[in-house]
């Protein structure tokens, strides 16, 4: 008996000594070093298949683009140290700055022209759309992706070591923006086949031509990110590194925020009200804009009076200010703010309409209308998924639209982002509280979703006047005719109403007051972490 | 190791390798009904679907894809991961997470049986007095507040206020960064712990051979630390198994308050985001751990105590 308990002490000691046991990374006790906070673990370091906000920041503080974004949202030169464009726009030369891989080999145009075929050709790259015409619009993209042609070429060649030259299918007024996003990222070939299928998975499998290398990954803990010593820009790098701490729970990272463990983190919506009067509070708006996104096969949601009463009836307002209290703004219009700049230099939302203030007399009046034509009592179900901001906005969109439209019933149908995603795709819904993030800066990232026949159309809205809007978009011979085209594409879909724009998401965060240099973009990669430096 | 022995457990071996490829299917089975997939942005074509589906096998019938998963999974490839690491292999996210919450569960096991056997020993001889009613309460509240409330004040308290210990996990401290979160584990363990040690001290004091001793003129200390303390301590060892099971399963919660990267935090996430390969992996960890732990039990029963018989004829 001594004997077993005696065993059983030792193993179960042995075991947790194992769980216990020290595996030590790279210190970052010594040194600038910032902490930040995320709730998720980046999926994947591999520019052909991130595509989460996560992953893209991590690719980006370690691999750079052929252009990036400044503080303010400017797209400026990064490894493309200068550019030419054909007069007709549909060439472009990128010339190549000397950089260097992180062991030692020079970034060249190859690299460039692997990555984009590598990621046309990928069954499982999700941003490969962005090659095509709904996005940068490179000659042959469409054929290989959409076609399946494998005889198509992508536009794309490398002229010499230093020297890109793209060619695209139509001229692309965005396109440089577009050169920010990791799916055009250079890969170095060589290293990327020595990886043997694993390349990108651990900090061993990659090289960085960007600010940091990645030294340590410990999955669904942290990521530790070192200056890297071979970066072209390395004087412009002024901390020692960074690290990323995964915390799932929102509460347990402001804990550790406030214990001076990390010095970023998100605050969620019901800890708002305790710090946003702290100096360490932020708020910065992102590019998600949340809408009602309406069936118009079916007979109560394809009413268009149901459809102006609830436009009218919403006060966004108060959701914004009262219940997400997370920074959100009301959406005027179905492109948000922040999202591109006009030929005039003015924000596109600022120069275009605002749509639907609440105007409880107006709801009114297309409230009857709608029950002469459906009767007095109407149900109609939302759709929505069960996490934040939709939760919160669903249930406080549910009560406050009943009160203001007596004898509407909306029924709630709560299901998983991913559950939400496959009924609006099989059209299994009436009304679904939905989301869209921009992949670039220009607002045809949102209004070419509901052309006629396409692919996030799910409602099935179709008017030819605003697919020709659009189509005159693409083809104007000027900026200014172009952006009013846009304008009037955007008229004519609030005019229909197949979907009602309700607030754009706002990032409400907790930044040490001894940090600086935390960069968010509404658009492509939304955390930049070049600039990060510590301050007395 | 007598032949009925060895005849016990290689059944038992049989059983619980049926168990486990059983829990298997059934989950294989429930993951494929669950609405969405692992590719689930809205942004792919209904071509780069097919084609992925097309790779990792997820088009075959699902009987097909049941068999070819045991089949991998025998010579240990338990697959990738679709989402929470795209293509990173899942035994070897899993593998590293098995310590970690293994570790915190053995020592909340070992930490909270130390001071729950000994709150219980204490109760039990001081019966029906103050010190027994202040050890029940003690125990009922160790039962009735969740481990997370008690996660949440130490982290507070402890971690905020008087920086004693890390609020963060990390592997380069992981000594320190586990306090916490072990103590705020054990609180359940000590109470149950405690309970039936109570119980069954009280009973093995008021049973004969004690009261044999007794009257042998055997000392009360000598009494209670040799005969009492000993014949309490082996109930108690059989319902460690269970009880480490349960913490096991149980401190997903605890992990993503104290931000450990352990298996239940792998397992909500996989669930989460339909990554069907991680949750099959995690949970034959978990079926694994319960099945050996009722074999273990099971086998421990007649060492222990050699009156246990393991069958007919034994």
């Amino acid at each position: 008996m001594k004997k077993f308990i005696t065993m059983v002490a030792f193993a179960t000691m042995a075991f947790s000594l194992v769980g216990c046991s020290s595996d030590d990374t790279a210190s970052t006790d010594d040194g600038a070093w910032v902490t930040i906070a995320k709730e998720n673990d980046v999926i994947s370091m591999d520019s052909m298949y991130a595509t989460d906000g996560d992953s893209f920041a991590a690719i980006h503080a370690t691999i750079d683009g052929l252009m990036d974004q400044d503080a303010d949202g400017n797209i400026i030169a990064s490894l493309a140290e200068s550019y030419d464009v054909s007069d007709d726009g549909l060439v472009y030369t990128f010339y190549l700055r000397e950089a260097y891989w992180s062991n030692g080999t020079q970034v060249t145009a190859a690299d460039f022209v692997f990555a984009w075929n590598g990621g046309i050709n990928s069954a499982d790259c999700e941003y490969a759309y962005l090659f095509t015409t709904d996005g940068a619009a490179i000659a042959g993209a469409d054929e290989i992706l959409y076609d399946g042609d494998t005889s198509a070429e992508l536009g794309v060649v490398a002229v010499d070591d230093l020297t890109l030259e793209v060619t695209l299918s139509q001229d692309t007024p965005y396109f440089l923006s577009l050169m920010t996003f990791p799916v055009f990222y250079p890969i170095n070939e060589e290293f990327y086949d020595a990886q043997d299928g694993d390349y990108g998975l651990t900090p061993e499998n990659l090289i960085s031509c960007g600010p940091y290398t990645l030294t340590s990954w410990e999955k669904g803990s942290s990521l530790t990110f070192t200056t890297s010593e071979t970066y072209w820009d390395a004087e412009a790098v002024q901390v020692d590194g960074f690290e990323i701490q995964i915390m799932a729970e929102v509460s347990s990272s402001v804990t550790a925020f406030e214990a001076e463990e990390v010095d970023f983190t998100k605050v969620s919506s019901d800890l708002i009200s305790l710090y946003q009067d702290s100096d360490e509070f932020t708020s910065v708006l992102e590019g998600y804009l949340w809408y009602f996104q309406f069936n118009l096969y079916d007979e109560v949601a394809g009413n268009y009076n149901l459809r102006m009463a609830i436009a009218y009836a919403l006060d966004n307002e108060d959701l914004c200010e009262n219940v997400l209290q997370d920074g959100s703004i009301v959406a005027d219009g179905f492109v948000p703010y922040d999202l591109s700049t006009g030929p005039d230099g003015e924000d596109y939302r600022d120069t275009a309409d605002v749509y639907f203030e609440q105007d409880l007399d107006l709801a009114a009046y297309y409230w009857e209308l709608a029950q002469d034509e459906l009767g007095e009592e109407i149900t109609i179900e939302l759709l929505y998924e069960n996490a934040d901001p939709a939760l919160s906005a669903a249930e406080y969109l549910q009560s406050q639209l009943q009160e203001a439209l007596p004898g509407l019933t909306i029924s709630m149908n709560m299901q998983t982002k991913e559950a939400r995603i496959e009924l609006q795709k099989d059209v299994d819904f009436q009304m679904v509280l939905t989301r869209w993030g921009p992949d670039y800066a220009d607002p045809t990232t949102y209004l070419n979703m509901y052309i006629t026949g396409g692919a996030y159309n799910y409602g099935g809205y179709s008017n030819d006047a605003y697919d020709t809007a659009l189509d005159n978009a693409a083809a104007a011979d000027t900026d200014e005719e172009r952006w009013q085209y846009l304008k009037d594409a955007e008229a004519i879909m609030m005019e229909d109403l197949p979907v009602i724009p309700i607030f754009q998401v706002g990032g409400a965060s907790l930044i040490s007051s001894s940090v600086t240099g935390i960069e968010t973009h509404a658009v492509g990669v939304s955390y930049v972490y070049k600039n990060l430096a510590i301050v007395e | 190791m007598s032949k009925s022995t060895m005849k016990f457990i290689g059944k038992r071996l049989v059983i619980a390798v049926i168990t486990v490829v059983v829990v298997l299917a059934i989950l294989f089975l429930m993951l494929k009904l669950m609405p969405g997939t692992p590719f689930n942005d809205e942004k792919l074509t209904e071509a780069q679907m097919a084609a992925i589906y097309a790779q990792y096998g997820l088009d075959k019938p699902i009987f097909v894809q049941f068999i070819t998963y045991i089949k991998n999974m025998m010579s240990g490839d338990f697959g990738t991961s679709y989402g929470i690491s795209k293509n990173y292999p899942v035994s070897l996210l899993v593998l590293p997470r098995i310590p970690i919450s293994f570790g915190i569960g053995i020592a909340a096991v070992i930490f909270g049986t130390g001071i729950g056997f000994g709150l219980g020993v204490f109760a039990a001889l001081h019966r029906n007095t103050i010190w027994d009613s202040l050890a029940t309460i003690f125990a009922v509240m160790g039962v009735s507040v969740p481990s997370f409330v008690i996660g949440l004040l130490l982290l507070l308290v402890l971690g905020v206020n008087f920086s004693f210990f890390p609020v963060i996990y990390k592997s380069s401290e992981v000594i320190r960064s586990s306090i916490l979160p072990v103590i705020a584990l054990s609180f359940g363990v000590i109470a149950n712990i405690a309970r039936f040690t109570r119980s069954e001290m009280i009973a093995v004091l008021g049973s004969d051979y004690i009261a044999l001793a007794e009257a042998k003129g055997l000392d009360r200390g000598t009494v209670i630390r040799k005969h009492a303390i000993r014949n309490t301590l082996i109930p108690v060892i059989t319902v460690l198994g269970p009880i480490l099971v349960n913490l096991m399963t149980g401190s997903m919660v605890l992990e993503k308050i104290f931000s450990i990267p352990g298996l239940g935090t792998l397992l909500v996430t996989g669930i989460t985001v339909n990554d069907y390969n991680v949750v099959l992996a995690v949970s034959f960890v978990y079926s694994l751990l319960y099945v050996v732990m009722m074999l273990v039990i099971d086998v421990s029963y007649g060492i222990i105590d050699p009156r246990i018989r393991l069958g007919k004829g034994d």
